[in-house]
């Protein structure tokens, strides 16, 4: 197990150095002179671009600027965005919280209801399972501004049960105003969640140790903890996994239509503005999320299946 | 079922989305200056800023919807603009012009900043001085800080101006950003910080700057020690959210969550008509929406120009795209609110005939432009919903007539730039956008496009017979007589076409019940509005 863990910790630093040059090296790679977009397109005296352009070691050659940004980032220094002229670190910092609540809470509907939806309906079958089916293939179908446009419709404007907008302030407030959000991000992967774990739990209920474990007699709750649901679990985790790294990004769509403080519109809006600190800030923060999370999914199958920490001892 | 079950709730909430043509419809005469006076304090509202968190609330940075909104009540100008469209002395108590190119001003005394010091020359001159320099960048540089030759401190209360050339627009401008006024020492002591939310602002206002939480609200509360009693504030606080989204705000301020905003949506028009939390009120605006052609491509042909003036249904799109809440614009200068000349502003603007489709005579303009088949290369700025409208109805109109349009939707930075940067400018034939005049003088336009050299002046119009009447103006003193020539230069231009204008969208102003005293008007961007709202009995 330890050989395992190591490894994937090995593999996580080295993915993340080559993602952060990549994401670093991309902006200057673009068309456009990052110094016409620092004046907010206004025009600007010869006098002004330049004191600009040292501001910010624009002349200087794209290794220097890497390892400078790089060692700024050690310190914990992201640079100063170009638009709000603010530590990057401060303008993300509070975002992230958002947005990590945010992927938190449609993480946990995603898994509990998605997971807890598809293993109901394999184990039940008949016509409550068949109408599971049906209900989850609805939801992939439906897409998240749409189920933001009729939960703010419904629930926030003419029932006035949630706030139409923004993340509040406190926790418990917090988790209030991102109900409808994390149940408008939510609701497309249940139904893929819910499918996928319907497939799985199904698939081992008829396998031939399930089945042989029937035949010798061990009581049905303990087979269907240890022998179907366990591995069941490795493909549901592989798509959970997936799934809530990408409701990182996908996230973009809903803090929009609620007004939220997160990443993901923050992101698209530096991009608009080209504002590089803040973009690439932005994009290290996501990456190494998501290089996190796969990570972290690798060692949870080094939990759930011991074949898989045992295959990386041999190697 | 269940799609369809959502699909029928979508359609009872009303989607904010299809624009019907609508019976309502504007004329000036309709459109509101103030909403009834406030007789009561709140404690706070909340407002909306639907342009997005302001980038900057440095004056020097402070060119747009957004960070004038805030900037107006916090900050004052040596001048302000009042809803009315006439000029109010702020922190200067009066002015005066002692030659052509000499502005002299006498600052008010006993104005405190709100740290207790006294607002000084000083001040004044240090914070002028600041759009001059064309290192620090100030938007107002071009031209208007380029404009300032010299700016000096004449007297313990006295700052005198003088201008490069004979400036009358410069002095109105001392209500924007260019003129407003903020401690020296604190600039100087926040460097690079100063207007951002760790430098914060040290000025004047009937507000101060009290917190600004980066991507979720910018507060202000109340300046008890404000020197203008008339426009002490009647609330004790105010928020500011940054909403964009058009749908969200409509249901924000539907729901009350949201107190009130300037630039309602237009696509949310009828919902907010609708709505029993408060009221949409229509008001006198500076704004206008127009086409600019850049010179290159086949609308840099007059008869293309003219043909295209032709074909446009304007009165079709005030229905559609507005709801009826804009009327059609005859001119590339908005029929008014302006602060001098308006009988004869007005009547010259009344004697321009109705706009009226006739694509017959369009047709025959484009035959005679030689029946160009090029595509005229159009660009809206993206996002703008009611921008990407005009256009397709514009498009249309060009079918009809035998002319071929292009669209390309450009993000922001890269539209803005297009107005300032040649280069930027570099395979665009047409821009279409709506833009606003900073103040209440016609006089204005040709300083920012239509003068050789202005900054904006896509197609380096210079027409000898505007020159002269624009350089005789902006020298003159009288009212009147500046009145009269610049009718005669705008009509010129008109003539030309330099523009082709579409319609003026009134201010859309939405306030809940629970307020009132908001300046109906558009010049709130150069005017303390917040203090003005309170409660209604």
């Amino acid at each position: 197990m330890l050989s395992l863990v190591v490894g994937r910790l090995v593999a996580m630093v080295s993915t993340l150095l080559v993602s952060s040059f990549v994401v670093f090296a991309a902006l200057y790679v673009v068309p456009g002179d990052p110094v016409t977009y620092l004046s907010g397109g206004r025009a600007q005296s010869p006098e002004a671009l330049a004191a600009v352009r040292s501001q910010y070691h624009l002349d200087d050659p794209l290794l220097t600027r890497y390892g400078r940004w790089l060692g700024g980032i050690a310190r914990g220094d992201l640079g100063t965005s170009l638009v709000y002229r603010e530590d990057v670190t401060t303008l993300i910092g509070p975002r992230s919280l958002t947005t990590v609540l945010l992927v938190g809470y449609a993480s946990a509907i995603i898994v509990v209801f998605g997971a807890g939806l598809g293993v109901h309906a394999a184990l039940r079958g008949g016509w409550p399972g068949g109408a599971i089916s049906v209900g989850t293939t609805l939801l992939l179908a439906v897409p998240s501004f749409l189920t933001a446009i009729v939960l703010i419709s419904v629930f926030a404007v003419q029932l006035g049960w949630f706030p139409v907008f923004g993340s509040g302030s406190g926790i418990a407030d917090r988790l209030y105003h991102l109900t409808l959000p994390a149940v408008a991000l939510a609701l497309a992967a249940v139904g893929v969640v819910g499918r996928i774990a319907r497939a799985a739990t199904g698939a081992e209920l008829q396998s031939e140790h399930v089945l042989t474990a029937h035949a010798r007699g061990i009581p049905p709750g303990q087979i269907l903890r240890r022998h179907v649901l366990r591995n069941a679990a490795i493909p549901i985790t592989t798509v959970s996994g997936l799934i809530v790294a990408s409701l990182i990004a996908g996230s973009a769509v809903i803090e929009r239509a609620f007004a939220l403080d997160g990443l993901g519109s923050y992101l698209i809006d530096a991009v608009s503005a080209r504002d590089f600190p803040v973009v690439q800030g932005i994009c290290l923060v996501l990456v190494a999320v998501f290089v996190c999370v796969n990570t972290l999914v690798d060692l949870l199958y080094g939990v759930l299946d011991p074949r898989v920490a045992r295959g990386a001892e041999l190697t | 079922m269940l799609s369809a079950v959502v699909l029928i709730l979508v359609g009872c909430s009303g989607g904010a989305s299809q624009p019907t043509p609508s019976d309502q419809q504007t004329t000036s005469d309709d459109l509101l200056v103030t909403t009834p006076e406030a007789k009561g304090e709140v404690d706070s509202f909340t407002w909306n800023l639907p342009f997005g968190e302001p980038t900057s609330l440095d004056p020097i940075k402070s060119y747009y919807y957004s960070e004038n909104t805030v900037l107006s009540n916090v900050c004052e100008g040596l001048l302000r603009v009042n809803p009315d469209g006439s000029y109010g002395r702020a922190l200067a108590e009066s002015f005066s012009r002692p030659d052509p190119v000499t502005w002299v001003y006498k600052i008010r005394s006993g104005v405190r900043f709100w740290d207790g010091s006294p607002l000084t020359a000083d001040d004044v001159v240090f914070s002028l001085n600041r759009h001059k320099d064309p290192k620090l960048g100030s938007y107002y540089h071009l031209p208007w800080g380029s404009y300032l030759r010299e700016v000096r401190k004449t007297g313990p209360v006295e700052v005198t101006v003088k201008t490069v050339q004979p400036e009358s627009v410069i002095n109105a401008m001392m209500a924007t950003g260019l003129g407003t006024i903020a401690k020296a020492d604190h600039i100087r002591a926040k460097g690079d910080a100063f207007g951002t939310a760790k430098g914060g602002l040290m000025c004047t206002g009937p507000f101060k700057l009290d917190r600004w939480d980066s991507g979720r609200e910018i507060s202000l509360v109340r300046n008890d020690d404000y020197w203008d009693q008339d426009h002490r504030a009647h609330a004790d606080r105010v928020v500011f959210k940054f909403i964009t989204d058009a749908a969200t705000l409509t249901n924000a301020l539907i729901s009350g969550q949201i107190d009130g905003t300037y630039e309602a949506p237009v696509s949310g028009v009828d919902q907010l008509r609708r709505a029993s939390t408060g009221k949409l009120y229509l008001g006198r605006s500076l704004q206008a929406f127009e086409l600019y052609p850049t010179g290159t491509g086949p609308t840099g042909n007059l008869k293309v120009r003219q043909a295209i003036s032709l074909a446009i249904d304007r009165q079709a799109i005030a229905s559609t795209v507005y709801s009826g809440a804009a009327t059609p614009l005859k001119s590339i200068f908005v029929p008014g609110p302006f602060a001098y000349g308006t009988d004869i502003l007005q009547k010259s603007y009344d004697a321009i005939p109705e706009p009226k489709v006739d694509l017959d005579a369009a047709r025959r303009l484009v035959a005679e432009a030689g029946s160009p088949a090029a595509p005229i290369a159009s660009v809206v700025q993206a996002g703008d919903a009611a921008s990407l409208q005009v256009m397709n109805a514009i498009a249309d109109a060009g079918r009809k007539i035998g002319l071929r349009f292009t669209v390309r939707q450009l993000p922001p930075p890269d539209f803005i730039s297009i107005f300032f940067d040649p280069a930027a400018r570099r395979g665009i034939d047409l821009v279409v956008s709506p833009l606003y005049f900073d103040v209440p003088d016609p006089l204005w336009v040709f300083n920012v496009g239509l003068l050789p050299g202005s900054v904006q002046n896509f197609q380096n119009y210079a027409n000898p017979r505007v020159i002269k009447l624009i350089t005789d103006a902006l020298a003159t003193d009288d009212d009147s007589k500046r009145a009269i020539l610049a009718a005669e230069a705008m009509r010129q231009v008109d003539r030309d076409l330099v523009t082709i204008p579409i319609v003026a969208p009134p201010q859309r102003l939405f306030m809940s019940n629970r307020l009132t005293g908001a300046p109906a008007a558009f010049p709130y961007l150069y005017y303390p509005w917040a203090a003005d709202i309170g409660a209604p009995g």
